[in-house]
């Protein structure tokens, strides 16, 4: 392993010159029209990875500022950002690294060119199925009926929500270029994220609203994250056989 | 619209899980083995304070939460309830 600094590696981008206000101080390599954007971070910076507060531990300072440095270079150039953690072995690596990525890292730019991420999160938290109703002076049809009365109306509450979430799926997948669906945490019912190309942001979120009445008077909530540079969009391996 | 809510848990499942990967036969990274490995730790170590603070997207992934599906066939056992019919009730009008 090399001493001294590492080449941080944050995304790829056309290969034009630029300067982007943003902390650490980021350089664009480049390989014919393509470049990546790199800068040079302490090793001890990663030192304490794992034993990270979440909040404003040495993880999420990192994982900001990789944000950051792909935002800024996403505010003038499409980008594909690289994934956390790509460290690599000096500036020459950084050219064959391109060189051996080219036509596939070329043709994903050109795909998401133009459009932006947006995250769309539909929360709806049921009343617990599993609790009971309390059986004090009832008789046990009584409890049974009221039981069952209770995981019906749960049920409809259900029906209504996730209808409405599928129209709206629908209707966004319908305004966007590709849609991923994410990971779903307890009481996360959709967690999608979108790829909306600029010229039809306005539709697009002119769907979510209103869909998102229809939700929240069922309960639900819509919330909005975005606009994102496509992360979600770029999930390619540089440099694998791309006929795998 | 609604105010948009980049949060750092937003932030975290992109930058973290999301992004072109290099494949380690070009021979131009130095650690990404590394990282991947105090990526997984750092799961099993923050996990209840990220819980906490909402960011337990992976609690569904098999891998980190193998319980996961518990959830889900308790979810199951009470829909199937509700279409049970009640013991010595009469047949419901429907």
């Amino acid at each position: 392993m090399s001493t001294g600094n590492w080449l941080c590696a944050y995304a790829i981008t056309r290969n034009r010159p630029s300067t982007w206000d943003v902390g650490p101080a980021p350089r664009l390599i480049g390989y014919r029209d393509l470049g990546v954007v790199v800068s040079e971070v302490a090793p001890a910076r990663f030192d304490r990875i794992d034993t990270l507060d979440p909040v404003d531990g040495t993880l999420a300072e990192l994982a900001r500022e990789h944000d950051a440095v792909v935002r800024a270079v996403f505010r003038s150039e499409p980008v594909l950002p690289l994934r956390f953690g790509t460290v690599l072995d000096g500036e020459d690596a950084a050219r064959r690294l391109l060189a051996a990525g080219y036509d596939q890292a070329r043709d994903c730019l050109e795909e998401v060119a133009g459009h932006r991420e947006w995250g769309i999160r539909i929360r709806h938290v049921e009343p617990a199925a599993t609790t009971r109703p309390d059986a004090a002076g009832l008789t046990g049809t009584q409890y049974l009926v009221r039981r069952r009365e209770r995981l019906k109306a749960i049920q409809r509450a259900r029906e209504d929500v996730t209808g409405a979430a599928d129209r709206l799926e629908e209707a966004l997948r319908k305004q966007a270029a590709d849609s991923v669906e994410r990971a779903r945490p307890h009481g996360v019912l959709v967690n999608t994220a979108y790829l909306v190309e600029t010229s039809r942001e306005a539709e697009f979120h002119a769907e979510v609203e209103w869909f998102a009445r229809e939700l929240r008077a069922a309960g639900a909530t819509v919330e909005t994250s975005g606009p994102w540079p496509p992360y979600s969009f770029t999930d390619v391996k540089l440099g694998a056989a791309a006929d795998a | 619209m609604a105010a948009s809510s980049d949060s750092l848990a937003d932030i975290l499942e992109r930058v973290l899980d999301k992004g072109v990967v290099i494949a380690g036969d070009i021979g131009v990274s130095v650690v990404d083995v590394e990282l991947l490995t105090l990526r997984i730790r750092l799961f099993i170590a923050s996990a209840q304070t990220a819980r906490e603070m909402g960011m337990d997207w992976w609690t569904n992934d098999p891998f980190f939460a193998p319980n996961a599906e518990r959830r889900e066939l308790a979810a199951r056992v009470a829909e199937l309830e509700a279409r049970l019919p009640v013991p010595g009730g009469r047949e419901e009008p429907r």
